[in-house]
């Protein structure tokens, strides 16, 4: 995957709007549900286009509202113990698809989506006080917390892909 | 309303001759329990009474009663009453005055108690998510299932516990109930009626056991007092942690408490006195080191906190949800680490501005946990007994639900889709932005929808792709929390009137769209939302 064009790159991916279109418009995107991803990936792994990567964002609504309540941390049983994440992260770690989770720049992001972060094998943070705080999160178990040197700008993160997984402790590197 | 008076046996499995946090926990119940005028609590004792702290302060209520564990066994070993003599002693009681609630602390005591048919009815299964227990352990989850299905309510102590306790254990789902810690009310006797003086004092109550750096505060008492000659550290409590084998940690620790200057060790001390030593001013110490415990304990609030908010000093303080929630996320003095605390202490004993603001906070935030407001929550449940449906649909509604327009249908026929685009058109030309979720009742014994895979998702044949992610079908087999996710409730014609009665006490808006004469059978598949 290391050497793939950006546009050839399947993304399966849960994040808000905006973000969902710059990440459409930089590759071959697989905007997944919490009802159905299973078919979903399934299908197309069989017609030989299994996601290269799982990429969340730090989404509150994920996708046009599907994963509301799924990803940031709310008091409600959907939300704890993020039951959809984590199959969707075993489904990817068995095929051996990296999983990343961009945190965005907004505020308390490591407070709000810190449990769900811990769960992903590589957390691309917005700055080096959150990636600290990422890292000190008592539950972490991932392989990496970097910060892309491409900053916020998620077309640019699609673009470093490749090497960001690539970087030597990140699990399942390229 | 009725005054017939309401009998409530509680229990737990502490012993009451030591003041820890388990056992002042009791005394917090008992005084919320009596905070009701109705209320009359039988409270077993599992020992003998040795010290009289706390069964002294219960005394004083005048509509609780203690039981003497010789009622049940003339000879009572050190340890107390075993859990099936307690069990036995409580059934006794039930048979010669029954109750209409025994309140049941501690996870083996309810699976114990749901065994028994006289008991089970009417069983309060109360914080039986223990931080030590695994709760991804299969076999473990099925005890809490059995628990639960068999218990009137589970209780847990927040609504993020709540929360957990729903997620793991579906048979939880609609009756767990919150019983949080809870305080005197301020302008009650004893309690301070404002914030306490900044002095050079530090303070901590509790147990002592590593996961509660008590050595790192005395670590911090030496430092300080290079800077603040006058300051000391006062520790309440005795009960030191000796695991077999490894000592050490507990006797050098007590010979720290007994020999370092500045450490004035006070011992076990009644609630009554704790809060006497705080008000005299100071800086309260909760601290966690996460390396020797279960961030379980993120989901919880301790009594102990609360004591020292109702004293008006502030305290330094792990940051976590359940801690947010009373003091804000704003508050000051949260750490994340034991190690951030210094830094923040020296800033209060140089800042009194600081020291008054976050003792202010912590002050007015002990009035939410007072005895009655916290007897408040607990009375659909107690004294009214009304459709419980209701009740639990009134949780508070999630940030976010405002845009997400919800629909619970008893089918999943193949109807639905077009329904579904329909309800989105029609929807959509009163709010462009919203999602429609459209929740379908799970087939009989078909328990929860594993993840990825919901049987109600082959409803989304039908839906175009552009229309997809606006979209969602869901099997909702808890439809109490479910409501909590949703702003907007539709009405179709007349039908499902049930479900717009939980509907509007979720505090869901009602909106009625004309879609019945389009969607042949829409009306009829309506139901109630908490069926």
């Amino acid at each position: 995957m290391a050497g793939a064009s950006p546009r050839d790159l399947r993304l399966a991916v849960i994040a808000d709007a905006d973000d969902l279109a710059v990440l459409q418009a930089a590759s071959h995107v697989v905007a997944v549900r919490p009802e159905d991803w299973v078919a979903e990936l399934e299908a197309a792994t069989l017609a030989g286009g299994a996601p290269d990567v799982l990429l969340v964002t730090s989404a509150w609504a994920g996708n046009g509202g599907a994963w509301t309540y799924r990803i940031g941390w709310y008091a409600h049983p959907d939300s704890f113990l993020h039951r959809d994440l984590r199959a969707l992260i075993g489904w990817c770690a068995e095929r051996g698809i990296p999983s990343l989770f961009a945190a965005r720049e907004v505020p308390d992001v490591v407070r709000d989506f810190g449990d769900a972060a811990v769960l992903f094998d590589l957390v691309l943070a917005p700055d080096e006080a959150a990636a600290t705080a990422f890292r000190d999160l008592p539950q972490r178990r991932g392989a990496g917390v970097r910060v892309p040197p491409s900053g916020s700008d998620l077309g640019a993160v699609i673009r470093s892909l490749g090497m960001l997984l690539a970087e030597p402790g990140n699990a399942r590197s390229a | 309303m009725s005054s017939r008076p309401i009998r409530v046996c509680l229990y737990s499995p502490a012993d009451l001759n030591l003041v820890i946090g388990s056992s002042i926990w009791v005394q917090a119940v008992a005084e919320t329990l009596h905070a009701g005028p109705r209320v009359h609590v039988t409270l077993p004792l599992r020992s003998l009474e040795r010290r009289r702290l706390l069964t002294d302060a219960l005394r004083r209520l005048p509509r609780v009663e203690l039981v003497d564990p010789r009622r049940q066994r003339r000879w009572v070993p050190p340890s107390g009453l075993y859990s099936t003599e307690v069990l036995d002693l409580i059934e006794a009681l039930h048979h010669e005055d029954p109750f209409d609630a025994i309140v049941l602390r501690s996870f083996s005591y309810c699976l114990a108690a749901i065994d028994r048919p006289a008991l089970r009815d009417r069983l309060w299964s109360t914080y039986i998510l223990e931080p030590e227990r695994d709760i991804e352990d299969p076999a473990h989850v099925a005890q809490l299932t059995a628990i639960a299905g068999a218990s009137r309510y589970v209780v847990v102590q927040s609504e993020e516990m709540r929360a957990l306790f729903e997620a793991a254990i579906a048979a939880g789902r609609g009756k767990t109930i919150i019983l949080p810690p809870a305080v005197p009310p301020p302008g009650s006797a004893g309690v301070p009626a404002g914030i306490a003086p900044p002095a050079p004092r530090l303070f901590y109550a509790g147990k002592f056991h590593p996961f509660y750096p008590v050595p790192r505060m005395i670590d911090f008492t030496e430092e300080l007092r290079r800077e603040h000659p006058g300051l000391e550290f006062h520790v309440i409590g005795d009960q030191i942690f000796r695991p077999a084998g490894s000592r050490a940690w507990g006797d050098q620790l007590e010979r720290r408490l007994r020999t370092t200057k500045g450490v004035v060790w006070h011992g076990a001390v009644a609630r009554d006195e704790v809060i006497r030593l705080l008000t005299r001013g100071g800086i309260a110490l909760s601290l966690w080191d996460y390396r020797h415990g279960s961030t379980m304990n993120d989901l919880v609030v301790s009594t102990k906190l609360l004591d020292y908010c109702l004293a008006g000093v502030p305290v330094i303080l792990n940051r976590t949800a359940a801690q947010e929630t009373i003091l804000g996320a704003e508050y000051p003095l949260f750490v994340r680490t034991p190690d951030e605390a210094l830094p923040l202490i020296r800033s209060l004993l140089a800042d009194p501005a600081l020291y008054r603001a976050a003792a202010e906070r912590c002050w007015a935030a002990a009035e939410a946990y007072s005895y009655p407001r916290a007897y408040q929550g607990l009375v659909p449940y107690l004294e009214d007994r009304p459709d419980p449906r209701l009740h639990l649909a009134a949780r508070p509604k999630l940030p976010g639900s405002a845009s997400r327009w919800g629909i619970f249908l008893a089918s999943d026929a193949a109807w639905v889709p077009a329904a579904a685009l329909r309800l989105l058109a029609q929807a959509r030309r009163l709010d462009a932005g919203i999602h429609l979720v459209i929740g379908v009742r799970p087939a009989p014994g078909a328990g929860e929808p594993a993840p990825g895979s919901d049987p109600a998702s082959r409803l989304r044949a039908g839906i175009p792709p552009e229309l997809a992610h606006a979209v969602s079908f869901r099997t909702v087999d808890d439809p109490a929390s479910w409501w909590r996710t949703i702003g907007t409730a539709i009405a179709v014609g007349d039908a499902g009137a049930d479900a717009l009665e939980i509907a509007a006490a979720s505090g869901a808006r009602i909106v009625r769209l004309d879609v019945a004469k389009l969607v042949p059978g829409l009306a009829a598949e309506l139901v109630g939302g908490m069926a």
